[in-house]
C-alpha cells in the first residue's frame, strides 16, 4: 500500500449499498436524508474499509465498476507454504490445520523461520544431504532471536522427518506416552500414513472393547490434544460399531438422521476435520449415538486437579520473573493455546497461504486469476483498475525553500525525493519525520500538484472540489483551496509503440493545485 | 549482457556518476571492493556511499577436490540484474555460514528492476525482480526475497526467510503482512503524465533520470 | 612514533586498568577542542598485534590510544575512533564496513555531555555488524552486534550477548551476561547458551574461529599503514 505521504486512496462504492445499510437506513429516516446529502468523508471511521490504493482495485468489465477486495468474492487456486514454497495437496490441508507438514517451522518467541543445526558439528544443512555424516542430536534454532528446541529439552536425533519427531516429544524431552492401546478387534480402520499419531488411539473403554485389564492412567493431565484424540477415537469407534449408514452423501429424512447426536452428523463433521472414515454398508435404520462419558473418551468436566493447575499457574506468574511468561502475541500464534510459560510453546509450523482468483461479487466476472504454479507470478485474467479509472496522484510542488538543493534535474518527482532526502542520520526511522520537506507545518501554506493520467482513450472532464473547512481530529481549521477546479484531461494516445514517449509528453497535461493552509494541526498523515 | 564491473569504464569528465560500456551508473562515490567478483547487469545505478563487497568470495575449500567441480568454486560474490537501483548508504554484504564443517562465504543474486531505498544493508541470499526495500531495511543473511515483495521501511528480515511472491513485508523481525494488489508494478501510460515508474515496475526511467 | 610510545607505556590490551581511564580521561578534555577540529581522520596512535587484519580502508582516527589485539578483523570501511578516549578491541574480533567503534566528533557532540568516561573496549571475539555504532563502555566476550545497532555511550554489555539488528541499546543501560536483545527492544536471557554451555560454546567458538580463518584469506592487511 502506498505509505509514503502525498498518498491517493480511492473511495470503492460498495459499502454504500450493502444489507446493513439498508437496514439502518429504514429505522432512522431522518439520518439517511442527511447521509446522502452529506459528501464522503474520507475520516469518518466507516471508511477505513472502502479506502484502497488503485493497485489494490480491480475492475470489471461487466458492470463498469470498479471492485475493491470487499466486493470480490475470492476461489483459492492453491494452498503453499510460504517458507518452503510448495503446494500442500488440497486433500491434507485440513488434517494438518493449514499448516506446513514438511521441515519447516516458525521460532514461537519471534515468528522467524527456526534453522536445523546439528550439535556434534556445526550446521550440516539437512536438505542438502539427507544422510549426511553429520550425526548427533539436532536442533531447531532461530538465527535472530537464538531461541532453540534446547530451551523447551527437545532434540531430534535424524535431522529429516523433524514435524513427526516433534510429535512424539513433549517438551522436556519425555517422548509423549503413547495413548492406550489396547487392540480392539471391532476397529478395522486403514491408518492413513500421514496422521501417525492416529494409530496410537485408544479405543474406548466402554464395554464394547474386548480389552484386557485397564492400564494405569498417565499422571499427567491430558492436554487438548489428547483430549482431541480421545474423542475422535470414541466417535469414531462409536461409528464404526453403530449399524447406521455412515456415507456422508447418503440422504435420509428421518428425525433421527439430522439431530447431532445421529451418525450420518458425526461422520459429516470428522469428515469435515479430514479423517477418513471406511464404513460398513448400511443394514438397517440408524441408532442414536451416545456421548463421551468418561475422561478417556474425551470428556472434558470440572476437575478439581485442573483448578490446583489453575492456581499453580496463578502462583508461577506471582512469582516467576516476567520474561517466563509468554507474551500475549506469543499466546496467539501458539499451536498450543493453553500454553502460558515460554516453557510451554514448541516451534510452529507455518500457516499456507494462497493463490486466490478473484470474481466481481456482482456478475462473477473473473477478474483475476493467476497462474497456479506457486512460484510464477504471472497473470492468466488482470482487469486492474489502473486501466480504467484515471489515476491520481498528488505530490509536494517543489520550491527553492522546501526541497534540499536536488542532485538531479528532476525536482518534485518522486523521483527525485528519493534521491535528495537521504541526509538523515542512519539509525533515524525513514517514517514521516517531523523534518521531511513534505510534512506539513502549522501556519505555513503548502502547495501540493494534483496530476491525473487517463489511460481511456477518450477524454474526461473532471470537477474538483474540496470541503470548505477540514473537520476531524487532524485537519481542523485547516483549508484546502483548488486552484484550478474543472479541466479536461486528454485521450490517450498511448499506443505503446517505443518512440513515442516523447508524444505523450506533450499531450495535454492538466494540473490542479492544491493548496492546503495549516492552522495549528498538521493536516493528515 | 552483463558485464564486469571492472570493464573499461568511459571516462565522463565531470558527473557524479561513472557511466559504463552497458549502461552502468556507478557513483564515483561508492566504495567497491573486489570488483572483479561483481557483476552489474546493464543501466543499474549504484549510488553514493554504497558498499560493494565483493571481496567477500566462495574460497576454494581445502576439502573440496579442486578439479572435480571448477563451478563450484568460482569467485563470485556480488551480481545484480538490470534496471537495479542501489540508493545511497547501502551495504552489500555476502552472507557466509557453515556448511560440511567449513566457512564459506556464498553469492549475492539480485534480480532486475529491484529497487533497494537507502540505507539498507542486504545479506540476502537471493533478491528476485520487481522487489522494493524500504528506506533503512536490514535484510539478514541468507534470506529470500521473490519477485514482486514489497518490503517496508526499517524491516528486519530474519536469516533464511523466504519472502513468499507478492507479499508485503515489515516488522522487526519480519512477517508477511499482506499482499501487494493485483496492480504491483503496473504503470499505465496515459495522457496527463503518468509518473515515470512506479514502485516495482520498470525501473528503466528512473535509472535514466539519475545523473 | 613518540604518540605510539606513550600508548605502549599504558596498559596492554585486555586488561582494564582503571588508572589508565582517569589518567586518559583528563587528557580528553584537555585537549577536546583540538579534536573538534579533526575531521581530516589524523591517524590514531596504534598498538596493533601483528596478526591481526587491518584493512587498507579501515579508519583508525583519533589523538587517544587505539589497541587492537591479535586476530582481529577490521573490514574494510570501518571506523574505530579513540577522539573521545581510548578504544581497546581484543583477540579475535570482527569489526564490519562502515560500523564504528568509539566515539566520534559527531556523536560525541550529540550525546551527554556529563558522560565522564569514553573509552571503548570489546573483549574477545566480539563481532560488530555492518554499520553499527558501539560507543559502548564494554562489550563483553562473545558478543554479536546486529548490523545498524547503536550502542549508545555508557552502556555495558556482558558476556554472550546478542544485539539483533537495528536495536538501540539506551546510555548507561547494563545489558547482562546471555541476554538476547531484538525487535522493538525487547530482550530474554538466551536459556540454550545457558544451559548448555558446553556444546554451544564449543560450536559457536570453532565457527568464530573459522570465520576468522576466512576472513584472513580473503580481506589484505595493511598493518604497515598504521605503523
Amino acid at each position: 500500500m502506498s505509505v509514503s505521504f502525498p498518498y491517493t486512496y480511492y473511495a470503492c462504492s460498495c459499502a454504500d449499498n450493502t444489507s446493513t445499510q439498508e437496514k439502518r437506513v429504514s429505522q432512522e429516516p431522518q439520518s439517511a436524508q442527511d447521509e446522502d446529502e452529506r459528501t464522503f468523508d474520507p475520516r469518518s471511521r466507516r471508511s477505513n474499509f472502502s479506502l484502497y490504493p488503485i493497485e489494490h482495485l480491480l475492475y470489471c468489465t461487466e458492470c463498469h465498476e470498479m471492485r475493491c477486495p470487499r466486493c470480490v468474492t475470492e476461489e483459492v487456486i492453491c494452498w503453499y507454504c510460504p517458507n518452503c514454497l510448495f503446494e500442500a495437496p488440497s486433500s491434507t490441508i485440513k488434517q494438518e490445520g493449514h499448516r506446513c507438514s514438511r521441515n519447516c517451522f516458525n521460532c514461537p518467541i519471534c515468528t522467524s523461520p527456526l534453522s536445523v543445526n546439528s550439535l556434534e558439528q556445526p550446521d550440516p544443512p539437512p536438505d542438502d544431504k539427507p544422510a549426511n555424516k553429520f550425526g548427533g542430536p539436532y536442533i531447531l534454532h532461530c538465527p535472530y532471536c537464538a531461541w532453540s528446541t534446547l530451551d523447551i529439552g527437545i532434540t531430534f536425533p535424524r535431522p529429516s522427518n523433524i514435524t513427526g519427531q516433534l510429535a512424539k516429544t513433549l517438551n522436556g524431552g519425555l517422548p509423549r506416552p503413547p495413548r492406550d492401546r489396547k487392540p480392539s478387534s471391532s476397529l478395522k480402520r486403514s491408518d492413513p500414513p500421514t496422521t501417525h499419531h492416529l494409530d496410537d488411539l485408544p479405543s474406548p473403554t466402554s464395554d464394547t472393547s474386548t480389552s484386557s485389564s485397564p492400564e494405569p492412567p498417565s499422571a499427567r493431565t491430558p492436554d487438548p490434544q489428547d483430549r482431541y484424540h480421545h474423542l475422535l477415537a470414541f466417535y469414531k469407534h462409536q461409528l464404526s460399531t453403530s449399524d447406521a449408514a455412515l456415507l456422508p452423501g447418503t440422504t435420509s429424512t428421518s428425525a433421527s438422521e439430522l439431530g447431532p447426536g445421529s451418525p450420518s452428523s458425526i461422520a459429516r463433521l470428522l469428515h469435515m476435520y479430514g479423517s477418513s472414515i471406511r464404513s460398513r454398508a448400511p443394514e438397517s435404520g440408524p441408532s442414536p449415538m451416545r456421548e463421551a462419558a468418561t475422561p478417556e473418551e474425551g470428556l472434558l468436566i470440572y476437575d478439581a486437579a485442573a483448578e490446583a493447575a489453575d492456581d499453580a499457574t496463578i502462583r508461577a506468574m506471582q512469582t516467576t520473573a516476567w520474561d517466563t511468561h509468554a507474551s500475549v502475541s506469543q499466546r496467539l500464534d501458539a499451536t498450543n493455546r493453553h500454553a502460558r510459560a515460554v516453557d510451554d510453546l514448541r516451534p510452529i509450523s507455518p500457516l499456507l497461504r494462497t493463490k486466490r482468483a478473484k470474481r466481481c461479487g456482482a456478475c462473477r466476472q473473473i477478474l483475476a486469476k493467476p497462474e497456479g504454479k506457486v512460484t510464477s507470478v504471472r497473470s492468466k485474467i488482470k482487469l486492474l483498475a489502473l486501466q480504467n479509472l484515471p489515476k491520481l496522484s498528488i505530490k509536494p510542488l517543489a520550491s527553492p525553500s522546501t526541497m534540499p538543493p536536488p542532485g538531479t534535474s528532476a525536482a518534485g518527482r518522486p523521483t527525485s525525493t528519493l534521491l535528495t532526502t537521504f541526509s538523515s542520520p542512519t539509525l533515524a526511522l525513514p517514517a514521516l519525520s517531523p523534518s521531511s520537506p513534505f510534512a506539513l507545518r502549522p501556519l505555513t501554506t503548502t502547495h501540493y500538484l494534483l496530476t491525473l493520467t487517463n489511460p481511456l482513450y477518450d477524454s474526461i472532464r473532471v470537477h474538483l472540489a474540496a470541503p470548505s473547512a477540514l473537520r476531524g481530529r487532524h485537519g481542523a481549521g485547516s483549508r484546502v483551496t483548488i486552484l484550478c477546479p474543472q479541466f479536461e484531461v486528454g485521450a490517450n494516445t498511448d499506443r505503446r509503440k517505443k518512440g513515442e514517449r516523447e508524444r505523450v509528453e506533450k499531450v495535454r497535461r492538466e494540473e490542479a493545485f492544491w493548496t492546503v493552509l495549516g492552522v495549528g494541526r498538521i493536516v493528515g498523515l | 549482457m552483463s558485464s564486469r564491473q571492472s570493464s573499461s569504464r568511459s571516462k565522463a569528465p565531470k558527473g557524479e556518476y561513472i557511466e559504463t560500456d552497458s549502461g552502468n551508473k556507478v557513483s564515483r562515490k561508492a566504495n567497491i571492493s573486489g570488483t572483479a567478483n561483481i557483476t552489474l547487469g546493464g543501466r543499474t545505478v549504484i549510488m553514493a556511499d554504497v558498499n560493494l563487497r565483493g571481496d567477500l568470495h566462495r574460497l576454494p575449500s581445502s576439502t573440496d577436490e579442486p578439479s572435480a567441480k571448477p563451478s563450484s568454486t568460482s569467485t563470485h560474490a556480488i551480481s545484480i540484474g538490470k534496471h537495479t537501483v542501489i540508493s545511497p548508504r547501502c551495504i552489500l554484504h555476502p552472507p557466509h555460514r557453515v556448511h560440511r564443517g567449513a566457512t564459506q562465504y556464498y553469492p549475492l543474486k539480485i534480480g532486475d528492476n529491484v529497487f533497494v531505498g537507502p540505507g539498507c544493508v542486504v545479506s540476502a541470499a537471493a533478491i528476485a525482480s520487481h522487489v522494493y526495500v524500504g528506506e533503512g531495511s536490514v535484510l539478514m543473511p541468507f534470506c529470500m526475497i521473490r519477485e514482486n515483495v514489497r518490503i517496508l521501511p526499517g524491516s528486519v528480515v530474519p536469516p533464511n526467510m523466504v519472502v513468499p511472491p507478492g507479499s508485503v513485508v515489515g516488522g522487526r523481525p519480519a512477517r508477511v503482512l499482506g499482499e501487494v494488489g493485483e496492480g504491483w508494478g503496473v504503470n499505465v501510460a496515459g495522457a496527463g503524465g503518468a509518473e515515470m515508474w512506479v514502485e516495482g515496475g520498470d525501473l528503466r526511467e528512473l535509472v535514466r533520470s539519475v545523473k | 612514533m613518540s604518540e605510539t610510545k606513550r600508548v605502549s607505556i599504558s596498559a596492554p590490551q585486555g586488561t582494564p586498568s582503571e588508572g589508565r581511564r582517569t589518567s586518559t580521561t583528563a587528557a580528553s578534555r584537555q585537549s577536546l577542542a583540538a579534536k573538534r577540529q579533526s575531521l581530516n581522520f589524523p591517524k590514531a596512535p596504534t598498538v596493533i598485534d601483528p596478526s591481526a587484519i587491518v584493512s587498507t580502508h579501515a579508519i583508525l582516527t583519533g589523538l587517544h590510544p587505539i589497541t587492537i589485539g591479535p586476530d582481529v578483523v577490521l573490514h574494510p570501511y570501518c571506523k574505530i575512533s579513540s577522539v573521545e578516549g581510548p578504544v581497546t578491541i581484543g583477540r579475535g574480533c570482527i569489526v564490519a564496513e562502515r560500523a564504528v567503534v568509539g566515539f566520534t566528533t559527531e556523536t560525541a557532540a550529540q550525546g551527554d555531555s556529563a558522560l565522564k568516561e569514553r573509552d571503548v573496549t570489546l573483549n574477545r571475539n566480539v563481532v560488530v555488524g555492518t554499520s553499527a555504532v558501539v560507543e559502548a563502555k564494554v562489550v563483553d566476550e562473545g558478543c554479536l552486534v546486529g548490523a545498524g545497532c547503536h550502542l549508545k555511550g555508557g552502556s555495558n554489555v556482558g558476556k554472550y550477548c546478542k544485539i539483533a539488528p537495528m536495536v538501540i541499546v539506551q546510555p548507561d543501560e547494563w545489558i547482562y551476561d546471555f541476554m538476547v536483545v531484538y525487535g522493538q527492544n525487547a530482550r530474554r536471557r538466551d536459556m540454550t547458551m545457558i544451559t548448555n554451555k558446553d556444546t554451544v560454546f564449543a560450536l559457536k567458538k570453532e565457527e568464530h574461529e573459522q570465520h576468522l580463518a576466512v576472513l584472513k584469506r580473503l580481506i589484505p592487511s595493511n598493518l604497515t599503514k598504521w605503523q
